[in-house]
């Protein structure tokens, strides 16, 4: 046996000897989450943030709110938002729900697209869109954290402040994006975003965190 | 003649270019008191995009594609508001490429300098092992996922390097490295190295594996290997890590609609992904589609009458150009490089457009492809603004921070030529031919994707791909790429 087989078998005894002396959590079973996959490579693309209010999952809507049935999910919103229906870049249905805000060329809306058969899971898609954000665009008060969401393997939410370029002149405006692995062949991305001075009160975060994966046709 | 036409020299210059130039006009100046200034701004931009127009038309002769340097420099200091360093011309050695090249192969080994394998460890995981023309080795862990290489080798990995075999069997698949989307690149400037880094990371992912990457187990585990000799240890930090993106990366600008460009001839941007390395570089690609008013159409001439011909871009001339922009650890932007392919269709256009060998024919039907790469390094505030207007030209609208909406913005033809001959001038412009046996190159369709940094920008369905010579411009003439010809 040569050297290195030797020692890769010593490591491995000693790996399986610490394994049964202290018993290895099941969570860091790599048939137990795809997320895991990577571990050590990956490290550095896992979101470490904390999202800024704490956002989570609600199941009961606010006043007026109702129901709305998009493709693989259900999110809420009330009267305030239209519902329109587009077609995003890779021929998927988008939905939005928008309202005006105080900057007529920015809207407070909401948009839920969907990427089938993804290549990239969205710990290492959401890493690159923090990267991104943080040296190219200048992003500031960016936060990216993985949230518990019922109905999906990872969910990572990722919000920030952006100046867009407008013919009125740069306007700051906030973004919560909310990316949903629902399995290995379907993410569902809720973009909400509104001039930033109107964010708290447009009713977007209402909306994101009414966001339910399942129902309807997958 | 159309009344909204300006006439210059042999060229109109169209409505819709002073259109967008009186646009930009409005965006740019503000408030109304600096109504008065802007027009007389407006009025002076009129004679620049004149001067604009026929640049573009010298710049765009296949058969002499550097024409007009000088015309273009003086162009150039107008545009740039006299800051610029728009025409100075460095040394041939300042041109020659930093970056060494990579051919890839489909054997274990090649006849060449460089070979490409791929180790494929028992958990499934594959690195990339290639041999660069500088002499040094780089290992990349491909994330998983991006392979279908699930050849177990037991007990550890093998490598195969220069037909020196360690271990069992290699794994080799050019597609697969041409797929690839992500993962951590070390370099090392020998094969021990190489190896080395090798055992470490498949150790690693071992224990990954079976302890998990952190916490207090594997802290025991590792703290045991230390004591007993054992083990490779951990793999050092990566030199560079790749991500890419898919529609998670660029659902808020769809969302936002700012993935519209600036122009209906620019296509909408699409972020491909980022690299980061050690010493918090950070880059960024993009990949756009261009055709039509880009410009892009005119670079064919009539031989005859020397007319332009606009064949190129009506013959499915669309384009797709993958730009790359770094910024410094301070968030500097510290340079730009565009590189495109000139495959089928788009043949004849990036050709033209790179000042690559003249083809006047723009003969579209080779099957052959070069992968044309133009990088400016930015040291001035005028290369600043070239780089600037040239990703504003491409649709790249928020990169950088705000973009300054300069009454200078120029339209996407001058961009893009101006950056392409600054790039001549004081960067480096390379070019690098492939045969393949597959004649349905995806080309600039492919998902350039990050790709780009194996030296190949597009991916093969199937087949081998095979490096048939490098060059580089050193400011007068294509020279020899050494060590990039397989």
């Amino acid at each position: 046996m040569s050297a290195h087989r030797l020692r890769l078998a010593a490591a491995a005894v000693l790996v399986m000897t610490c394994t049964a002396c202290g018993g290895a959590s099941s969570s860091n079973s790599p048939s137990s989450d795809s997320a895991q996959k990577g571990d050590s490579q990956r490290s550095v693309m896992e979101p470490t943030g904390t999202p800024s209010p704490s956002v989570r999952p609600q199941d009961t809507l606010g006043r007026g709110a109702r129901r709305i049935q998009g493709k693989g999910f259900t999110i809420a919103a009330d009267s305030a938002f239209q519902q329109s229906q587009r077609t995003s870049s890779n021929g998927e249905p988008m939905l939005v729900l928008e309202h005006a805000s105080h900057v007529p060329q920015v809207p407070a809306r909401v948009a839920v697209l969907r990427e089938p058969n993804p290549k990239q899971d969205v710990v290492e898609q959401t890493y690159a869109l923090e990267v991104m954000k943080r040296t190219a665009t200048k992003a500031t008060d960016v936060a990216r954290a993985k949230i518990s969401w019922p109905g999906t393997q990872t969910t990572v939410l990722m919000q920030w402040t952006e100046n867009l370029q407008t013919s009125a002149g740069p306007v700051p405006v906030r973004y919560w994006q909310l990316s949903a692995q629902v399995d290995e062949k379907l993410i569902l991305v809720v973009v909400g975003f509104a001039p930033r001075q109107d964010f708290d009160g447009s009713g977007i975060a209402d909306v994101v965190e009414s966001f339910k994966p399942g129902g309807g046709v997958l | 003649m159309d009344p909204r036409t300006v006439r210059v020299g042999r060229a109109d210059l169209p409505a819709r270019w002073r259109d967008r130039f009186a646009a930009r006009t409005v965006l740019a100046r503000g408030p109304r008191k600096d109504f008065g200034a802007a027009t007389l701004e407006f009025t002076g931009m009129v004679a620049v995009a004149a001067l604009v127009a026929v640049s573009v038309l010298l710049a765009a002769v296949p058969n002499a594609p550097f024409v007009g340097s000088k015309f273009r420099e003086a162009v150039c200091q107008i545009i740039s508001l006299g800051q610029g360093d728009c025409g100075g011309v460095t040394s041939p050695e300042a041109h020659r490429p930093t970056e060494p090249c990579v051919i890839h192969s489909d054997s274990t080994t090649s006849e060449g300098e460089v070979a490409v394998i791929f180790v494929t460890a028992k958990n499934g995981r594959t690195y990339e092992v290639a041999k660069l023309s500088d002499g040094r080795y780089r290992i990349t862990y491909l994330s998983d996922g991006a392979v279908g290489v699930e050849t177990g080798v037991g007990g550890g990995l093998t490598v195969t390097v220069n037909d020196r075999n360690y271990g069992g069997s290699a794994t080799a698949d050019v597609s697969a490295a041409l797929d690839f989307q992500s993962g951590d690149v070390w370099y090392a400037s020998s094969e021990q190295e190489a190896y080395d880094i090798l055992v470490s990371a498949a150790e690693s992912d071992l224990k990954d594996q079976v302890v998990g990457s952190g916490g207090p187990l594997r802290s025991i585990v590792d703290w045991g290997e230390d004591q007993l000799g054992i083990g490779a240890g951990n793999p050092p930090e990566p030199d560079e890590t790749f991500a890419q993106g898919g529609l998670v990366l660029n659902a808020s600008a769809e969302a936002t609609d700012i993935a519209v460009s600036a122009g209906a001839e620019v296509g909408a941007t699409e972020a491909l992904g980022v690299r980061t390395t050690k010493d918090g570089r950070t880059t960024v690609y993009l990949s756009t589609t261009v055709q039509g008013e880009a410009g892009l159409q005119s670079v064919g001439i009539d031989p005859n009458t020397l007319d332009p011909q606009f064949i190129g871009a009506q013959a499915n001339g669309k384009l797709q150009l993958v730009t790359a922009v770094t910024f410094d650890s301070s968030g500097n932007m510290v340079e730009v490089s565009t590189t495109a392919t000139a495959a089928g269709e788009s043949k004849g256009l990036v050709t033209a457009l790179f000042g690559g060998s003249a083809d006047p024919s723009l003969n579209n039907s080779v099957s052959t492809a070069t992968v044309y790469r133009a990088t400016l390094p930015i040291k001035t505030d005028a290369d600043k603004m070239l780089a600037e207007q040239y990703l504003m030209a491409t649709g790249v609208m928020q990169l950088g921070g705000p973009i300054a909406m300069t009454l200078t913005a120029a339209p996407a033809a001058y961009a893009t030529t101006e950056f392409l001959t600054a790039a001549r001038n004081r960067g480096q412009l390379t070019q690098q031919s492939f045969d393949t046996n597959n004649t349905t190159v995806v080309g600039v369709e492919a998902e350039g994707k990050l790709g780009v940094e194996l030296g190949v920008d597009y991916k093969l369905k199937t087949g081998e791909l095979t490096s048939t010579g490098g060059q580089y411009w050193d400011g007068v003439n294509w020279q020899t790429w050494q060590g990039c010809t397989g």
